[in-house]
């Protein structure tokens, strides 16, 4: 069918219409159609739909109510489209703001356009050429000789540092908001700050390594009620810690010891040895230091990872780490601080202006001025000492030392509300499991003691060897463990066959979940998740457990009700 | 030493160093940058002034384009030394050069009829208004269709999605649209 002379004979149906409406149908076709649509009682609605959209998104006036991206952002989805984080204020961005939609339109079909440029004639150069002026050239050539030693170290650092540019100070490692691969936050576990003695020695040949390890307990402890949870090494190598650096250390004479911060959540200030100014981490970008840097939080709390630990700042806090052989030091200059101390990490110490605490894999609080020092402990326990004597603080225990004076003793303390600006820190997901995807037996049923009143079971019998299964995609955003629940019924007197897997690889079994009349939370484990995303699959191969709700938290406290 | 790309590391983009190098008032780079890239920006702002005024006088692209390269070094190079990551050398040129020759023509005739200047308000039919309730990439979807009349194609590459997705998106979008407006 092709030529102008082609005649309609009936309606050629929406989908067709559409096409032509979308400019994607041969010419002499698509004229007899829109011939026919004008005409045509039923088609011409849809004609006059597809118009009116037109006219009104081009005489559209939104006022975009951010700024605009840089020409670094626009450029990068110029060349490979909307991806990467902050895809979604760009997104919102582009929607309302017709320039930079143009400047990313004609930009892409520039670029797409096949053939040469054309150099431009001799004498539009050279009027070009003479646009860099002499006076700075000289300038120039000094700042160059000057930065050219730290760029052969540096392959990043700018080799216009060296000269006064307060506008636009270029921070060492700057991540786009669109860039063309995620901006995957370094894993915070290979480079721990001090050397790790009671990590086990390396096993040479690791049985099939899980994707989706479990924690390693340098990372985070395991919970008691899941030792099965990682298979790998034998529990022998944890009890006997041969202590060996976690990376062979040139023998030079005291190296400085390589630490790195992640920010996890909120954006915080850090200052290393070296830097003018206080260099700003957004979160999920890590900076490295040697020996020692400032951290502070500015207007909002923030949360990040000093190598195997993580530590939360209350905003206008401002602390500075120095790493040594086998010890983290931190001191506390203003504000407070939690501190989510690794086990088996070496000494960790937090000093305030006339205070200090001693711990080993804890979390606690530390808040200070110049008048006291209070402190908390959350979980594990701490010597907190000032004015000569020491105090040892246990869970829920909290104590004061006023400026010159010994710490009072320990008292019970409730922590939830001294802790509260903390939860806006964390990331909580609940799955209905009733949500989930269902499959082979699974179904949902009700139950008036579930939330919304209804959960997940198998009903009927399994064939034997099938699995009854329900998945649901989850995406955490914090590079750190995770800790995973399941609400779930069970009473039944033989051990319960269910499982729960991420992309497959295996996570967690319920063998070990005690029966009860009455619905109970049970914490599988906590774990490092994959942090694009993920599929969450429970499956039971038996029968007789009904769930309601998966919670995967980063809050290695919370503790679902 | 000779130059300041010398002293860089090899597996630091070149077009990166040649910025860099520019950004630090090296002569020579900034030569290589005129040269490599003044066709390409003139380019840019032919396109650019032809959207605009309808055809193009070579003088004026080129006064444009030299614009473009004088903004690249005033202010002490600022927006050179503003470049970065990730370097696409080409794109960023084009959508710098883009944004300066829009300045260029909004002040030469700030009453011209530039894109946010002039343009009635959202009415008819309240329509105009339904939209601003569609989720942003809806919203984004639709304008780079109707507006900017992008094939399915140029969209899904734009949006990061396949072209069938474009199709059923904008689907899904029209017929939200139209529950809107039933609604209301």
């Amino acid at each position: 069918m092709t030529g102008v002379e082609v005649v309609m004979n009936g309606c050629p149906g929406a989908d067709r219409l559409q096409e032509v409406l979308d400019g994607r149908a041969a010419g002499g076709e698509a004229a007899a159609i829109l011939a026919h649509a004008k005409a045509c009682p039923s088609c011409a609605p849809l004609l006059r739909e597809h118009r009116s959209l037109k006219e009104i998104l081009a005489s559209a006036r939104a006022v975009p109510a951010s700024r605009c991206p840089s020409p670094e952002q626009l450029s990068a989805i110029a060349a490979g489209g909307l991806r990467g984080p902050g895809r979604e204020e760009v997104v919102a961005h582009l929607a309302d703001c017709r320039s930079c939609r143009e400047d990313l339109v004609e930009a892409r079909s520039l670029l797409r356009e096949r053939g040469r440029t054309e150099p431009p004639r001799a004498g539009f150069r050279a009027r070009l050429h003479g646009l860099m002026p002499r006076r700075s050239r000289e300038l120039a050539w000094i700042g160059a000789a000057a930065a050219g030693a730290f760029v052969a170290v540096l392959a990043l650092a700018f080799l216009g540092g060296r000269e006064e540019e307060a506008p636009v100070a270029a921070p060492p490692r700057p991540a786009p908001m669109v860039a063309k691969e995620p901006v995957a936050p370094e894993a915070p576990e290979p480079d721990p700050p001090a050397p790790a003695p009671e990590k086990p020695a390396p096993v040479p040949e690791e049985p099939r390594k899980p994707v989706l390890p479990a924690v390693e307990p340098p990372v985070r402890k395991l919970p008691p009620a899941a030792p099965e949870a990682k298979p790998a090494p034998p529990p022998a190598l944890e009890v006997k810690p041969p202590p060996l650096p976690s990376r062979p250390e040139p023998t030079r004479e005291r190296p400085r010891i390589a630490g790195s911060v992640t920010a996890i959540a909120g954006a915080l200030s850090t200052r290393a040895e070296g830097d003018a100014s206080w260099q700003s981490t957004r979160a999920a970008q890590s900076r490295e230091f040697a020996g020692a840097v400032d951290v502070r939080a500015e207007l909002n709390p923030v949360k990040f990872r000093l190598g195997p630990h993580t530590l939360l700042l209350q905003r206008r806090t401002e602390i500075s780490v120095a790493l040594g052989e086998g010890a983290t030091r931190v001191r506390l200059s203003k504000g407070e601080a939690v501190f989510d101390v690794a086990l088996g990490t070496g000494a960790f110490t937090v000093q305030t202006a006339n205070a200090a605490v001693t711990v080993a894999g804890t979390r606690f609080l530390v808040a200070g001025d110049a008048d006291e020092t209070e402190v908390a402990v959350q979980r594990g326990a701490i010597d907190l000492a000032a004015a000569g004597a020491s105090v040892r603080l246990a869970a829920s225990e909290r104590s004061v030392a006023p400026a010159g004076k010994p710490p009072s003793a320990p008292a019970r303390a409730d922590l939830s509300k001294r802790l509260q600006w903390t939860r806006a820190l964390e990331e909580t997901i609940a799955i209905e499991a009733e949500l989930m995807g269902l499959q082979k037996g699974m179904a949902v049923l009700s139950d008036p003691a579930a939330s919304g009143g209804r959960g997940i079971g198998v009903k009927g019998a399994l064939a034997a060897g099938a699995e009854a299964s329900a998945e649901a995609r989850v995406q955490v955003k914090q590079a750190v463990p995770y800790g995973v629940w399941v609400r779930l019924h069970w009473n039944h007197g033989v051990a319960p066959s269910f499982s729960l897997q991420v992309d497959d690889h295996p996570m967690w079994d319920g063998r070990h979940v005690a029966a009860k009349p009455a619905w109970q939370w049970v914490k599988a484990g906590t774990y490092e998740l994959p942090l694009g995303g993920f599929r969450l699959r429970l499956a039971d191969a038996q029968g007789g457990v009904r769930v309601d709700r998966i919670l995967v938290t980063s809050d290695p406290e919370h503790v679902p009700e | 030493m000779r130059g300041t790309e010398c002293g860089i590391v090899s597996h630091v983009n070149p077009e990166e160093a040649l910025v860099r190098a520019c950004a630090a008032g090296d002569p020579g780079a900034w030569r290589r940058l005129v040269d490599l890239h003044s066709g390409w920006v003139l380019r840019v702002a032919r396109a650019a002034l032809r959207r605009h005024t309808g055809r193009v006088d070579e003088a004026d692209a080129e006064d444009a384009a030299a614009e473009v390269f004088r903004q690249l070094v005033e202010r002490d190079r600022a927006l050179l030394r503003s470049f970065r990551p990730p370097f696409n050398l080409r794109a960023w040129l084009a959508i710098v050069a883009r944004r300066s020759v829009n300045r260029q023509l909004r002040k030469k005739a700030p009453s011209a009829p530039l894109p946010e200047t002039a343009a009635p308000e959202r009415t008819v039919g309240g329509l105009g208004e339904l939209l601003g309730r569609l989720p942003p990439e809806d919203r984004l979807l639709l304008e780079l269709f109707f507006v900017h009349e992008c094939s399915y194609e140029e969209i899904a590459g734009i949006l990061g999605i396949s072209p069938e997705s474009v199709g059923k998106q904008k689907f899904r979008a029209i017929e939200r649209l139209r529950a809107l407006r039933l609604e209301s």
